[in-house]
């Protein structure tokens, strides 16, 4: 009852919806870039919506099946392969002992998800089987999966899957051009007034020096004014920090606890799963938007997946 | 009863909430509070998510299909004044934690010196002379914000973070000073390095140091840094 990985692709670790509860002693959220897309496969196929994904980037990983299950990938499209034929994503998939899937590398959009029928066994650290590498935790002895690992599994899923009814229902238009919708973020008073109209008015391209952690945006330089000796602060998964050089930084899902560079935006969490699909070379439009309308959205968006409520 | 510290509560994005405390007296531990209702926080109440602490300040996430943010401000305003904190009187532990001061893992101890018209052994001497406290801990698992550091040590953070640091790094950025417990990015002015583990996910109790604990730097040399890494000379 395993999956052997034949090739690992560029980055695929084992992530689930993240690590809580464990901030103040630094430990970072974690868990799935895009939590949209990786809790869609696992809603899909009819698994808990928790239940461990491989998270892949920018190429896919090769894997051979040691026991019949189904599978579901969603988010950036890989063009998947099972024995060399083409599969269709957010569809469930039966494989059998000794199927290989194949991923390719995706054109737009960075991270693909795999859920699984089966569980995969992996390592727990405060209650989250989240691979964070930095710390070499979770997933699989907490690092990117290598070739020649062996990923066991166990149990079943508890749910019969649900079938989009379209694919436009999903609403899914990944691009290399992005809007996130994003509020001022507790030190925004902080840059000069010509560098507030920039942040909106331009144009911000993700950098190749991207991860995880964050993605050092390039574009107009901001000017800040106001904070010189800043006390470290709270930072979360879709924070804008800015050092003084003027180079803005968007944090992802392994984004530090705390930082004392001013935090100039927050995305919207109706937005926030996209910073898990920017690639280097994507272009980036910040635009404001009202508490309001990001809980107009969230309920709209609940209406057909009703598992983004639950977080 | 007479409220020690003042809260202002802000937005922070569509579902979490900024919390600025300032204490009313000297003497009463700002980050010991805010540790304090963090924890209160994180136990009492089902509508909070995550709670993220720091010195002077913490953020609480919620999520908005629970409670919308304007209850979740009200609800967090109630809960913090209803907070009675009693200041520990716990006795702390003094950790002594070596530190290689060497050029090749202190990258930025040269700078300094001269910016502040010392000696290299004066900025060391500076900083090993202090008994710190753990003020609070965030970051990275296990980074240790250590206080005060010596006023003649102030420096800002550096302008651009540097893209890597090895774990034990030593920083100073403020009156703060660290250790990166993980190899990655910081900002933090570079003096030295520990062979010391402060995070070990497999032990029973990962991390080293806790808030309050009690710190000292111990300067050695090269060998002996390399000694402490190899493990059966311990």
């Amino acid at each position: 009852m395993s999956i052997e990985v034949v090739l690992p692709g560029l980055q695929t670790t084992i992530q689930d919806h993240g690590r809580y509860g464990f901030r103040h002693m630094g430990v970072p959220q974690s868990g799935a870039a895009d939590l949209f897309s990786s809790k869609l496969a696992n809603y899909l196929l009819g698994q808990l919506l928790n239940s461990a994904v491989l998270e892949c980037t920018l190429t896919g990983p090769k894997l051979r099946f040691q026991s019949n299950m189904e599978i579901m990938i969603t988010g950036a499209d890989m063009q998947p392969e099972v024995n060399g034929n083409p599969i269709e994503m957010f569809m469930p998939c039966e494989v059998l002992v000794g199927d290989e899937l194949v991923m390719h590398a995706c054109h737009v959009g960075c991270r693909s998800y795999i859920a699984f029928s089966k569980d995969l066994v992996c390592d727990s650290f405060m209650g989250s089987s989240s691979t964070y590498l930095p710390a070499k935790l979770g997933g699989l002895n907490g690092k990117a999966l290598s070739s020649g690992d062996i990923i066991a599994t166990a149990g079943n899923k508890p749910q019969k899957g649900k079938l989009l009814e379209s694919l436009e229902d999903l609403g899914q238009n990944f691009s290399n051009d992005w809007t996130l919708s994003v509020f001022p973020g507790p030190e925004f008073y902080a840059i000069d007034e010509a560098s507030k109209k920039l942040l909106f008015s331009e144009t911000y391209k993700v950098s190749n020096d991207s991860n995880r952690m964050g993605s050092l945006l390039i574009g107009p330089e901001l000017t800040i004014e106001k904070v010189d000796h800043m006390i470290s602060g709270p930072l979360f998964p879709g924070t804008l920090q800015c050092p003084k050089n003027g180079s803005p930084i968007l944090l992802g899902p392994d984004a530090q606890t705390l930082g004392g560079y001013p935090r100039l935006l927050q995305v919207s969490s109706i937005d926030r799963h996209l910073v898990g699909q920017l690639r280097p070379g994507d272009r980036i439009n910040f635009q404001k938007i009202s508490v309001d309308e990001a809980l107009r959205r969230m309920r709209q968006q609940a209406l057909l997946f009703p598992f983004i409520s639950n977080i | 009863m007479i409220k020690k510290f003042k809260t202002n509560i802000t937005q922070f994005g569509d579902d979490a909430l900024l919390v600025r405390v300032k204490s009313k007296g000297l003497k009463i531990k700002l980050s010991e509070y805010i540790l304090s209702l963090s924890k209160f926080l994180m136990r009492s109440e089902e509508h909070w998510v995550d709670v993220v602490s720091a010195e002077d300040s913490f953020a609480v996430k919620f999520n908005p299909f629970d409670i919308s943010p304007v209850n979740a401000h009200k609800k967090l305003e109630k809960v913090i004044n209803a907070f009675n904190f009693e200041e520990s009187t716990q006795r702390h532990q003094l950790i002594n934690i070596p530190v290689c001061y060497s050029k090749e893992f202190a990258p930025d101890l040269e700078i300094i010196a001269q910016e502040k018209s010392l000696t290299v052994d004066d900025v060391i001497e500076k900083h090993t002379s202090v008994t710190y406290e753990v003020i609070t801990i965030g970051f990275t698992p296990g980074f240790a914000y250590l206080g005060e550091l010596s006023q003649d040590l102030l420096m800002p953070r550096h302008s651009v973070p540097r893209r890597y640091l090895p774990p034990g790094s030593i920083g100073i950025a403020g009156n703060r000073t660290g250790i990166y417990p993980l190899g990655g990015p910081g900002g933090w002015q570079i003096i030295g390095c520990s062979p010391m583990s402060l995070f070990d996910s497999h032990s029973e109790n990962p991390f080293k140091l806790l808030t309050g604990m009690q710190v000292k730097f111990v300067a050695i040399t090269s060998d002996q840094f390399q000694d402490y890494k190899t493990p059966n000379k311990q």
